[in-house]
């Protein structure tokens, strides 16, 4: 008998859905041995392909080349490359551990800085431009024209709503208050007035975050059932 | 002619001398006997002629010392003036004789007006018409009243009022009230500090360790620790919940399960799907594909993971559908460790009979390692970036890449992500090298972190397809059906359920605590019938 390793995969695969399923019954040895097994695989993967796609094709067939007086790599690359990984590896005794601090405050400094340049063009200044010309002014004036009052008002409508969803929930978020003595600090009442108003458009977009999650796991849900069914009906050898 | 030096002191008038003599006297009457050396006498020669030699000279040395420390703190004083009446009295007469022939020593020795070393004679030296008619007074003095001086506004109101303690008083002040030490070392030294003071001056001041805090920070305070503490007992026990929530869980599991496999199991197409006329942002992914060239380079970023992929492969099974039939050249590049092989199980499951694929007629890139930073360095210069791939073959020799130098070279990017921050990185990221946006396909819970996107100024995304609402939309907008149309009723019909289970949950919830607010407190009144 000849096994087929992509039936046992997909045998064993089923398998593992229903004990993750089987989760509605309650907590139970099997689940968390599940648990722990998809947890060690993601790792054991990722250390598979990082070790196949990153370390073996940058770092060490560049040195077996250079070894092999075939240089692939310019030598003042290969050394910093090689210099870096040393610092990163320091890092596995604490002994040792201060001579990867470079490496590290190298990692994170960039990575600092590129999510800082990136949010400030890609996220802060479009949706500034964007809540800037909230009243589309066009559109309004064309609607007007033409005659189309109740689309005209709308593009207000619209406008407003959105000024004020994006002011009340900045103001919600503003946590300034006055002193007054042993007193309870008191925000100024317009902020407050505006913060109370700020706390329906956050609970919105919390209920819209919620909703997409709610959804997310039901399509995940919907995907691994048809993937039982249609694993029952291979092995029951149904059409 | 040749001058020769003279001794000031001998060309002094007699009733110069006279006076300073006096004044000699007068001072050595006033300082103080020196102490008995009564019950001492065991003391060590050494110290007896420390201090007897101390004695002598720190009377001398005391009062020079004070005169320099505080010449530069003491106010300038004015002037004499004529109309003020002078209040000392002068010396006598007769202790004070002509000085005609000394009179030009006298001017060289001590000046007339006032200056600010002490004068050592009269200020009205020099003005021998008045001597009898005007007492003596200090060419110095603490008070500017005293001497008639008219004082300016500003200088007025800058000066200390009563209250204010003067120089000597302040340092009598600071210094220890005793005197003299009784005992030790330094005993009988005056100005001598002692030690337990100076260990007195370098304790800090106590402060109270009582914390202020209002009611409401009391109460906020109470409901945080209630919290912990709960947290803390849950983790500490770990028994399941009782039987009744635990049958409550079951009931709803099944009851979701059923409203799912149902559907799936009779192959029911009878939902009916979303109007795509209500995501325009899925129309313009459309669009823009639909009139993309034949053989038009196409990057898809499939940053997806394993526990996402079921639920974001009917959106980028449609999609990716559409861009095959377009005869587009897709590449695939991933940022997560399981990208790439997702993307080939995707292909393999949904488009193995498909040519292109068949063929190998794509490029996968592979896996970008590096984050954030790998995906600038590949956005800005994507020959130059370092790419993993166990091959070592170039990647940009494959046919697909031919003439890509830059990433505004592909005819579109499509990011097929199942969270928003790896679909944000990209955005971001890109805003600069990529002015006219891109596209995604994500999961439904990135959605709605998504769509500000969607309307920025400039647009940084512009088209997205999200969950399997979207696929059944992009299906529906190419008029073929997919897994989206496949998941359709199962997913229409346990998002019913779960919008009902949630509804029915919330009556049960409350009528509970409604329950719980008309039984009657224990040795309480009953509120009820």
């Amino acid at each position: 008998m000849v096994l087929d390793l992509d039936f046992i995969g997909l045998l064993v695969a089923a398998v593992l859905t229903l004990v993750v399923l089987s989760y509605a019954l309650g907590d139970h040895p099997i689940f968390r041995f599940v648990l722990y097994l998809f947890i060690g695989v993601s790792a054991g993967y990722a250390a598979a392909v990082a070790v196949q796609d990153v370390v073996f094709p940058q770092l060490v067939y560049p040195i077996l080349d250079e070894l092999n007086a075939a240089p692939s790599l310019d030598l003042a690359e290969l050394g910093v490359r090689v210099l870096l990984v040393v610092m990163l590896l320091a890092k596995l005794s604490p002994r040792t551990a201060r001579l990867g601090n470079p490496a590290t405050s190298l990692l994170a400094g960039v990575g600092a800085a590129l999510a800082v340049g990136g949010a400030a063009q890609g996220t802060i200044l479009p949706q500034i431009g964007s809540a800037a010309g909230s009243f589309d002014m066009a559109s309004f004036n064309l609607a007007w024209q033409g005659g189309y009052y109740l689309e005209a008002i709308e593009v207000i409508f619209n406008g407003i709503v959105l000024v004020l969803a994006t002011v009340s929930t900045l103001a919600y978020f503003h946590f300034g208050a006055v002193s007054r003595g042993k007193q309870e600090p008191l925000r100024n009442l317009l902020v407050d007035s505006l913060a109370w108003l700020g706390g329906f458009f956050i609970a919105i977009a919390l209920a819209a975050l919620f909703s997409g999650v709610l959804l997310a796991a039901l399509g995940a849900l919907v995907e691994r059932l048809d993937f039982l069914q249609r694993t029952l009906s291979l092995l029951l050898g149904a059409p | 002619m040749p001058q020769t030096y003279r001794d000031p002191e001998e060309n002094l008038p007699e009733w110069l001398r006279a006076l300073r003599k006096r004044q000699e006297e007068e001072a050595a009457a006033s300082q103080p006997e020196p102490p008995a050396e009564e019950g001492r006498t065991e003391e060590p020669g050494w110290l007896s002629e420390i201090r007897q030699r101390y004695r002598t000279s720190s009377l001398e040395q005391d009062a020079e010392a004070e005169t320099a420390a505080l010449e530069d703190t003491q106010p300038r004083p004015p002037g004499r003036t004529e109309s003020e009446p002078i209040q000392e009295p002068l010396p006598e007469p007769e202790e004070i004789s002509p000085f005609s022939d000394s009179e030009p020593v006298l001017e060289e020795a001590a000046p007339a007006f006032p200056t600010e070393e002490p004068a050592s004679q009269p200020a009205f030296a020099d003005d021998p018409g008045d001597e009898t008619s005007h007492p003596v007074v200090p060419a110095f003095s603490e008070d500017p009243e005293a001497l008639g001086a008219e004082m300016p506004g500003w200088l007025e109101s800058l000066r200390p009022d009563e209250g204010f303690p003067l120089e000597d008083e302040r340092s009598e002040a600071m210094l220890p009230e005793s005197g003299p030490l009784p005992t030790g070392p330094l005993a009988d030294l005056s100005d001598a500090l002692p030690a337990s003071e100076i260990g007195q001056m370098g304790k800090p001041p106590e402060f109270s360790t009582r914390l202020e805090a209002t009611a409401s920070q009391r109460q906020h305070a109470a409901v945080l620790k209630e919290l912990l503490q709960t947290e803390q007992q849950s983790a500490a026990e770990g028994q399941p919940p009782p039987l009744p929530a635990r049958m409550l869980g079951m009931i709803i599991s099944a009851l979701l399960f059923l409203a799912v496999l149902f559907p799936l199991l009779s192959g029911s197409q009878s939902a009916d799907r979303p109007e795509p006329s209500f995501f325009p942002e899925a129309g313009r992914l459309f669009n823009n594909i639909d009139v993309l060239p034949a053989g038009a380079p196409v990057l898809l970023a499939f940053e997806l993971q394993p526990a996402r992929y079921g639920e974001v492969a009917p959106a980028a099974a449609a999609v990716m559908r559409h861009l095959l039939d377009r005869q587009a050249r897709l590449v695939f590049i991933s940022t997560e460790e399981t990208g790439p092989a997702l993307a080939e199980r995707l292909l393999a499951e949904q488009f193995a009979n498909t040519p292109a694929i068949s063929t190998g007629s794509y490029t996968n890139l592979g896996y970008l390692s590096g984050g954030v930073a790998a995906l600038r360095s590949f956005i800005s210069d994507p020959r130059g970036a370092v790419l993993g791939t166990p091959e070592r073959e170039d990647p940009w020799a494959a046919a697909p890449l031919e003439g890509i130098q830059h990433l505004r070279d592909f005819a579109l990017i499509l990011v097929v992500s199942g969270d928003a921050d790896t679909t944000r990185a990209w955005v971001e990221q890109g805003a600069i090298e990529l002015p006219g946006g891109l596209f995604a396909a994500t999961s439904a819970q990135a959605g709605p972190l998504l769509r500000p996107y969607l309307h920025s100024d400039p647009v940084t995304l512009r088209g997205l397809v999200s969950g399997v609402h979207g696929a059944v939309v992009y299906e529906r907008l190419r008029g073929q059906d997919g897994l989206g149309r496949q998941y359709w009723d199962a997913y229409s019909y346990g998002l019913g359920s779960m919008a009902l289970l949630i509804l029915l949950g919330g009556l049960y919830s409350r009528l509970l605590q409604a329950q719980a607010e008309v039984k009657p407190a224990p040795g309480g009144g009953s509120h009820g019938p």
